[in-house]
């Protein structure tokens, strides 16, 4: 079938890295955006731009009224309150009924006011679509996600087995010859991120491996799959006794957790049947101090405040953990963060580069296999152009929308599709009226620069908030956002510039040069 | 050095042995053999994408086996279940790309693939067994 391992690996390569790309550079782009979910949820939520409590946060005072009254008239099943950190100043407060039905809401440390209810889905949105693709119906995006990382493993194995120069290829770099420096750019990318593209993408599939391995579940559970996640969690259950009974101080069970954890500080606080004579409190600890997803929880009665268990994993189970927190970076250190956020921006450089190699590549080929070049130029478009283009857009119709508008963050999801798809269809027309097949790249540049130009301004008009103050009122998240904003507008604009300058060859007389 | 040559360029190749006019398939009529006109549709873009799914495909199946065979095995040694399943199945996600690769590139597919149905009816066979799981 091959002349030699060598052919098939390249061939595998390039067959699998064309064909899934375009769904890695989603997963890829819009994990390195989640990386930032928490201050983009400053940014998109500007009532939730307060100050970090100075003085900690008494569960007593401050969560239990609130929690009950949310929960007033309804039987719970739990009620949760996430504790502010350094990235996130508020209490963000979860309760949840009998059914299954719950509800959200941010507070306020200091004065326990709750905050109305969020008419954005902030990062979140950035975060969850990076694994489901905003497809939920039968977990398709997550199957796809998963098909997609596991093809990106075999693409990068295969990619490596092919440079049998891996360190010459590594520092070369042709900037002179149009399509060397396509995949100099390709391999320089590849190669600078490799241990994280490996580890984040291995991770990736160890995180959901009950979906996407479930062998060893299936033969070993059998008809107990659900047992599995409390075991391996090492977590405590039990039913409600059904008759009423207090609640203990849930300030002596934090003193007694952080005494526990020697210094250690709680991230969550759990109450499992609210209420209830058989009541129990999970309190689970901070995991910015930790690459690890152990949180150590502890369990405590909620009557009489007493120790239950101590959650403690065990070999496999924080190994588990460990791979899912370098995949999850839930972590505080800002430096690692960003060098997280750089080696994602380098992977999605890797996958565009591909891309565009293989359309110069066959560019020269014309008029032979026009249909594929025009498809891949425009997927090439609609993701490294489109997608950016999108979220920037996503931004500005943040600003814009009124408060008062009726599902107002459906609606910039809605502008968030509408966008993607404009672009998409801008690129495919564009494609398709060029002489070369290329793509209208400067125009989407401009049209880049002038959002992110846009976010920032409108940002700043909307709450006063611009950059310098916001950096002066210590408000560092949304200072970020908007400068990272400032630099996309830049970096789109050298680029355009920089497009501008080159001249494409004219094949033939009168024929176009750009789209 | 024309011998060295022959023998590279049946590696990987089809299989066919040292290419000469008769083993080219020309018949006597001189159209093209049916063995020379396999050996070229296995190559055509369309075949190889068929034995890529194929291998990706058996390649999970096989894993699938191991892991579940892994797991039952290391739970019976004493493993609690939860480790069992949480080491078996890191261990599958390593293993994939590993036989994945190896199946896609072997030099004799044939023989691969036997080795890895054999591996596998074996596995499956070891679960199978009375007090296996």
């Amino acid at each position: 079938m091959f002349t030699s391992w060598r052919q098939a690996m390249l061939w595998l390569h390039s067959v699998l890295g064309l064909g899934l790309a375009g769904l890695l550079f989603v997963v890829f782009f819009m994990g390195s955006l989640a990386l930032y979910d928490r201050e983009l949820d400053r940014w998109m939520l500007p009532q939730t731009r307060l100050p970090t409590p100075s003085s900690q946060v008494s569960l007593d005072r401050q969560v239990l009224p609130v929690a009950e009254h949310l929960g007033a008239g309804q039987m719970l099943e739990q009620w949760y309150v996430e504790l502010p950190s350094n990235r996130v100043p508020l209490l963000r407060l979860q309760t949840w009924d009998l059914q299954a039905q719950g509800q959200s809401r941010f507070v306020e440390p200091g004065t326990g006011r709750v905050l109305a209810a969020a008419g954005s889905r902030g990062g979140d949105f950035f975060y969850r679509f990076h694994y489901t693709l905003h497809l939920e119906a039968g977990r398709l995006g997550l199957l796809l996600v998963g098909l997609a990382s596991m093809a990106g493993l075999l693409t990068i194995v295969a990619g490596l087995l092919i440079h049998a120069r891996l360190f010459k290829d590594f520092f070369s770099f042709r900037p002179d010859q149009a399509l060397r420096r396509l995949l100099d750019l390709h391999n320089l990318s590849g190669v600078f991120a490799l241990p994280f593209l490996l580890g984040i993408l291995l991770s990736g599939l160890v995180i959901l491996f009950p979906l996407y391995l479930p062998a060893a579940l299936l033969a070993t559970y059998q008809e107990q799959a659900g047992r599995f996640e409390t075991e391996a969690r090492a977590a405590f259950a039990r039913p409600a006794a059904g008759q009423p009974g207090r609640l203990a101080s849930l300030d002596a069970m934090a003193a007694q957790a952080r005494s526990i954890w020697q210094g250690g500080e709680p991230a969550f606080v759990r109450v499992w049947h609210p209420g209830d004579a058989r009541a129990y409190v999970e309190i689970g600890r901070s995991l910015a101090d930790r690459l690890s997803l152990d949180a150590e929880t502890l369990y405590f009665d909620g009557a009489s405040g007493h120790l239950l268990h101590q959650a403690i994993l065990k070999p496999a189970a924080s190994a588990y953990s460990l791979l899912a927190g370098l995949h999850v970076a839930h972590f505080r250190q800002p430096l690692l963060r960003g060098l997280y956020f750089l080696a994602g921006m380098s992977g999605c450089l890797m996958l565009a580069s591909g891309l565009l190699y293989w359309s110069e590549k066959h560019r020269a080929r014309l008029p032979q296999g026009r249909t594929a070049l025009c498809l891949v130029e425009t997927l090439a478009a609609g993701l490294i152009g489109g997608l950016p283009l999108a979220t920037l857009a996503m931004l500005v119709a943040n600003r814009v929308l009124a408060e008062a508008v009726a599902e107002r963050a459906s609606w910039e999801v809605i502008v968030f599709f509408t966008a993607w798809l404009g672009a998409a269809l801008h690129a495919a027309f564009g494609v398709y009226r060029s002489a070369g097949q290329r793509a209208p790249w400067r125009k989407q540049c401009a049209a880049i620069a002038l959002l992110a130009l846009a976010a920032l301004l409108l940002n700043s008009l909307s709450t006063g908030a611009h950059p310098l103050r916001a950096l002066a009122e210590g408000q560092c998240a949304v200072a970020g956002v908007d400068g990272a904003l400032l630099l996309t507008a830049l970096l789109a604009a050298c680029i355009g510039k920089r497009l501008r300058q080159i001249q494409a060859p004219a094949l033939t007389p009168g024929r176009l040069e750009d789209a | 050095m024309p011998k060295a040559r022959k023998l590279r360029a049946g590696l990987f190749s089809s299989g066919e042995g040292p290419v000469t006019r008769i083993s080219q398939g020309a018949t006597r009529s001189g159209a093209p053999g049916l063995h020379w006109r396999l050996a070229g549709l296995r190559k055509t873009a369309p075949a190889r994408g068929a034995y890529l799914l194929a291998v990706l495909a058996g390649s999970y199946g096989l894993v699938w086996t191991l892991t579940a065979g892994a797991a039952v095995l290391l739970s019976r040694l004493g493993l609690e279940r939860s480790e069992a399943v949480i080491a078996s199945s890191l261990l599958g996600f390593v293993l994939y790309p590993t036989v994945a690769l190896a199946l896609f590139a072997a030099h004799r597919p044939l023989r691969a693939w036997g080795l890895v149905a054999g591996l596998g009816a074996m596995l499956l066979l070891a679960r199978h067994l009375p007090g296996a799981n």
